[in-house]
């Protein structure tokens, strides 16, 4: 009875560990594909059997590198609901283009629940082949979301913003922030992977200008 | 707020999606890539009835810019036949060239710049658009404008524009000025290219060139007028194409007419005719031609040819007895020295040891059987190395021990005397070693 709750914690920890990976790709993705950054800033890496780039910039790196820190310690804890990639004109200081991940966790639910959905996932568990196979899924959309979003013209910038629980604990550099959302936007719903232990859904919001 | 549009919905048609400066709905996307989309031809045909009633509408462009864009939304592919969509910029373009609240009109420009996207001769378009004045006061046109020259290598005539941009405070100002900052960045990090043409970004008014941009700068159109007296009848290197009169029925041709680009290259399009009894011009390529140069060929070689092959051996003899021979053992038996022994030369020369026996009263054994010499190798390697091991005043005898070897048998007290240096002897010893 006791082994129960550790392997739990384990595969929550893994869980965890994917899903961060999953959002350090991402965002990566996003502001290669977005020119957020200049083109020569990335490099190609082989990651879930395509190839992505990654920024080589020291400073991206290192500030999404704490992100994704901060983040797998909220999501090991469950205490994230949300994560919102916002790119910003820097000009205009408005939202272009909100990314936005929707994290469900599966066992997060009464004891008797989370006993019950434990069984029935152990049941048929997802082997990391068939979790790699999503995840590389939702990254050729995020590449082919070039053929509909707008060109950013202007210089634009990115903040990552996060919907977490009242109680969750927040380090000094996390600040409170409007939710930035898109007046009258266009979105779109592209596809999701589930982990044993979290669900995550991706959408992105543009702005039409006609 | 609409809900959100499944990306599944339009994902296996992602290559078939012009990417567009200002995005494209999903919503309409997913409604014409999806299984029920509707046939296009009736909201054609509307469109177009209301583009016949638009003349006495306040403002005639809004509806040209909706069809516009309910072409862009129906054909995601872009300028495609089906989509109709650069004769509908064209006309769009043309029809308010004239029209002078348009000129700086945003939307107006707009089309055009989308126009320049499909034309076939950008730079043309732009100048034409300058000399008529459209755009002038909008960054959008400089900024276009720049871009293109600049990603075309003209950097020093995008900075030219740029400037003129801004000498015509072109709306925004602000966003021009920050345009044209980027581009100094820009251009700071990777100069421009010295060798890039100087001449100027737009056009200056030349009467002779006045027939290039068109009939707005045409007053003189004394341009043909030398024509008639060269006139001989020589005989003609090139069909010069002659424009067949057709009476225009659109709003072309007038003053500040660009043209289409169906119409800017007329010149490579071939008449439809029947085909029946049409010859292929192009077959004259393929016939054999004349050989201009005689190429040389080796007479008394017919040995190309197969049948003439013959073989003056009696074969008899390279088959004697059921062995096979070749010829050159043949040789040897007919001069009676096939299967003949030679003494065999001593291999290895190098590796041979010669022993020189010293008549000396030095105490021998008796000397083993076999010319096994490991031993007395042995013995002479410790000679040697007791030569070295000497104290420092023998040190001088070594080196001259070891300088001169072929005097060394003299102050040696063995039997047998390498007349190797040292290095031989340790070969000397591996090879033994290994018998």
């Amino acid at each position: 009875m006791n082994k129960a709750p550790t392997r739990d914690r384990l595969s929550i920890r893994g869980s965890s560990k994917t899903v961060a990976e999953f959002f350090e790709y991402s965002i990566n993705t996003i502001l290669y594909q977005r020119g957020i950054y200049p083109a020569d800033d990335f490099q190609q890496v082989k990651k879930y059997g395509i190839n992505v780039l990654v920024t080589v910039d020291s400073e991206v790196k290192a500030y999404i590198r704490k992100i994704m820190g901060q983040l797998h310690k909220w999501l090991v804890g469950g205490k994230i609901q949300k994560l919102i990639v916002a790119i910003t004109s820097k000009e205009s200081g408005e939202v272009v283009e909100r990314w936005q991940f929707d994290i469900h966790i599966s066992g997060k639910d009464t004891d008797t629940a989370s006993k019950e959905t434990d069984t029935k996932t152990n049941g048929d568990k997802k082997s990391d082949d068939q979790i790699q196979q999503e995840i590389q899924a939702i990254m050729r959309q995020i590449t082919a979301s070039v053929s509909f979003l707008p060109v950013l013209e202007d210089e634009c910038t990115f903040n990552v913003l996060v919907y977490a629980e009242q109680d969750a604990p927040v380090p000094p550099e996390w600040a409170d922030s409007a939710n930035r959302e898109i007046k009258n936007p266009e979105q779109v719903q592209l596809r999701s992977f589930s982990t044993n232990e979290h669900k995550i859904d991706t959408l992105v919001a543009y702005k039409l200008d006609r | 707020m609409s809900a959100p549009v499944e990306f599944a919905a339009f994902e296996h048609a992602k290559e078939n999606i012009e990417p567009t400066r200002e995005g494209r709905s999903a919503a309409s996307l997913a409604a014409v890539f999806g299984n029920n989309s509707s046939d296009a031809e009736p909201e054609r045909q509307e469109f177009e009835q209301r583009i016949k009633d638009s003349d006495l509408d306040d403002d005639p462009l809004q509806i040209w810019l909706d069809y516009i864009n309910w072409t862009k939304d129906r054909y995601p592919q872009g300028a495609t036949s089906q989509s109709n969509l650069v004769p509908l910029l064209e006309r769009a373009t043309a029809k308010f060239v004239n029209v002078p609240h348009y000129k700086n009109d945003v939307r107006y420009v707009r089309t055009w710049m989308t126009y320049v996207k499909y034309a076939d001769t950008p730079r043309e378009v732009f100048t034409h658009l300058a000399s008529l004045g459209i755009g002038s006061q909008l960054a959008l046109y400089y900024e276009d404008y720049a871009s293109w020259l600049e990603t075309n290598g003209y950097k020093n005539k995008a900075n030219e524009v740029y400037q003129a941009g801004l000498d015509n405070n072109a709306h925004p100002v602000e966003r021009l000025q920050r345009r044209y900052h980027q581009f100094c960045e820009r251009c700071a990090a990777n100069p421009p290219d010295p060798s890039e043409s100087t001449s100027p970004a737009f056009p200056t008014v030349r009467p002779a060139l006045s027939s290039k941009f068109g009939g707005a700068l045409a007053s003189g159109g004394a341009g043909g007028a030398t024509e008639p007296a060269t006139a001989a009848p020589r005989k003609k290197k090139l069909s010069v194409f002659v424009d067949e009169e057709i009476p225009d029925t659109s709003a072309s041709s007038g003053p500040g007419y660009l043209g289409t680009n169906a119409v800017r290259r007329k010149e490579n399009v071939m008449q439809a005719t029947p085909w029946a009894g049409e010859t292929m011009p192009s077959s004259s390529a393929l016939k054999p031609a004349h050989p201009k140069l005689t190429v040389f060929r080796e007479v008394q070689v017919p040995k190309s040819d197969k049948k003439n092959e013959r073989i003056s051996i009696d074969m008899d003899l390279l088959y004697d007895g059921g062995i096979e021979f070749c010829l050159e053992e043949v040789y040897a038996k007919s001069r009676g020295l096939y299967g003949k022994k030679y003494n065999a030369r001593p291999a290895t020369p190098k590796a041979k040891t010669t022993t020189i026996m010293v008549k000396d009263s030095s105490p021998t054994g008796p000397r083993p059987a076999t010319p096994t010499m490991t031993l007395h190798t042995k013995g002479a390697m410790d000679d040697i190395y007791d030569m070295f091991n000497q104290p420092l005043g023998g040190q001088k005898h070594d080196t001259k021990q070891q300088n001169d070897d072929d005097n060394d048998d003299d102050d040696d007290d063995d039997d047998d005397i390498k007349d190797d240096s040292d290095l031989d002897n340790e070969s000397d010893q591996g090879m033994h070693s290994s018998y």
